[in-house]
């Protein structure tokens, strides 16, 4: 017995993934500026260029957010039966790739200029009739790209737990810690102006070890929602309940001897199958039929649904070592 | 009873009092005195140069810079005259090929090399570059300096954009190429 919902939110989460969306253009464009404004004043500093790559892949979870949200509602199809969801994952994928690889390079990068003491020329701008030091120019600059980051971040994370996206959630983490890059990046330019060689580089290490650890995180999430792992919570702090609060209530069920519940995390939802033991086999079928409907009342993110009965429990999972 | 109601009332504290006040008036304070010290030179060539004097490379390009019977002349040279005898200071000049004076200027042994160079120069990644400091032409020429030295770089710069007018009139007296 099957049963699958036919929207993938109902109409509250529906209501919070419309003003994801609209944050998440706000971000895009308010990320442009930042990108812009950074770009113009970097001058050599390599703190500056680390910070501005951020910033420039910052760029990507929104953009995947909001490319990956439209597809994943797309309805199943004959040749993809099971939905578009898979698409969130897909591009986050990428876009976590593309972020341990640029920190990777980037720390590289600073590491080597600080072995061979490369020292950081920052020199002067001509602006309004006056030559100052452009370093000047990049504090209130990396100022820009912290503050309303941060607001951001924290405007979105509510709405990522709402909707349970993981793609948003990661985008609201790296926009709280924006404000790190951005002092790490201050600290720089202040060290550099006042003499230490190496401020600079060491400031570009820094941050670009946030960007590989970010990466790194957001990888290795993707890769165990790809390797169908047990549903965990949004923010990471454990898995789900829910898996378990299905099995107790098919338990609870007269009919039911004995169930055994699996569920994987596709996109914002849930996919899986229980197997039961009836002890009662009169009117298996409405049974079984009522029962997986009122399993998916529980929580709107179990999404596709199987009840399947059977004489005995197929072997239990190995507890994870 | 207005007098019972606003003593019941707890007072609530200044949010910028005590050691916030002290914070933020030493804050701005502290960038205040940095700041008219930012950038500082790591090799303190800036200082170096007032008190004593500063090492120039050229590589003879005319009519930018010359040598006549062994005699530094050209528009840049005079500029860097007319530099050397605004900060009080003495002019050794190098004169050699330009990658042989970059390397020098890399090694700390020069701190100023000259010779027309275009702002597109390779050497970028081995030098610090000033400003185009003649930016209506083509080539928008630039100096180098040792790299990471800020302030000697600044005070070039600003020196060079305070320049202009007489950097018109030197490039009208000459025939370029």
């Amino acid at each position: 017995m099957t049963t699958r919902s036919s929207f993938e939110f109902p109409d509250q989460q529906r209501a919070a993934l419309k003003k994801a969306r609209r944050l998440e253009w706000i971000g895009i464009f308010y990320l442009l500026s930042v990108v812009v404004l950074m770009y113009l004043v970097q001058g050599n500093s390599q703190a500056m260029k680390t910070a501005w790559l951020e910033d420039l892949l910052s760029l990507v979870p929104p953009i995947v957010f909001l490319i990956a949200s439209r597809i994943a509602l797309r309805p199943p199809t004959e040749r993809f039966p099971y939905g578009h969801h898979r698409a969130v994952s897909i591009a986050f994928l990428c876009g976590s790739l593309a972020l341990f690889a640029m920190g990777a390079w980037l720390l590289g990068d600073a590491v080597v200029k600080l072995v061979k003491t490369e020292h950081t020329t920052i020199g002067g701008i001509h602006l309004f009739g006056h030559t100052f030091w452009l370093g000047w120019l990049m504090l209130p600059t990396l100022v820009w790209s912290a503050l309303p980051a941060v607001l951001l971040g924290r405007l979105k994370l509510p709405l990522a737990k709402k909707i349970h996206d993981k793609v948003l959630f990661a985008d609201s983490q790296m926009n709280k810690a924006d404000w790190m890059t951005a002092a790490a990046a201050m600290v720089g330019v202040v060290g550099v102006g006042l003499g230490f060689w190496w401020a600079d580089a060491a400031a570009a290490a820094c941050i670009s070890f946030s960007i590989l650890r970010d990466g790194f995180t957001n990888l290795l999430q993707v890769v165990k929602d790809l390797m169908d792992e047990v549903p965990w919570k949004v923010d990471r702090s454990g898995p789900d309940p829910f898996p378990r609060r299905v099995a107790e209530y098919l338990l609870s069920l007269p009919w039911v001897a004995e169930a055994q519940v699996r569920m994987r995390e596709e996109g914002h939802v849930y996919f899986g199958e229980a197997f039961v033991v009836p002890s009662d086999e009169n009117h298996l079928s409405q049974r079984l039929e009522r029962a997986a409907r009122d399993c998916q009342q529980l929580n709107w993110r179990l999404h596709d649904f199987v009840l399947v009965p059977v004489t005995s429990l197929p072997r239990q999972e190995q507890p994870t070592p | 009873m207005v007098g019972v109601m606003t003593s019941a009332r707890p007072r609530r504290r200044c949010m910028l009092g005590g050691p916030h006040l002290a914070l933020a008036a030493a804050v701005p304070l502290w960038f205040a005195v940095i700041g008219c010290e930012m950038p500082r030179d790591p090799e303190g060539t800036w200082q170096r140069s007032q008190a004593e004097a500063f090492r120039v490379g050229l590589s003879s390009h005319p009519p930018w810079t010359d040598l006549h019977d062994g005699r530094p002349t050209g528009i840049e040279v005079q500029l860097v005259r007319r530099f050397a005898q605004r900060i009080g200071a003495d002019v050794r000049w190098r004169p050699g090929a330009e990658s042989e004076l970059v390397t020098l200027l890399d090694r700390g042994e020069l701190d100023l090399v000259i010779g027309g160079i275009k702002h597109t120069t390779p050497w970028s990644s081995h030098a610090g570059l000033t400003r185009p400091y003649a930016d209506w032409l083509d080539e928008k020429p630039v100096w180098l300096v040792r790299q990471g030295e800020n302030r000697w770089l600044l005070e070039i710069d600003k020196f060079l954009q305070a320049s202009r007018p007489e950097i018109r009139r030197l490039l009208e007296g000459v025939n370029r190429p």
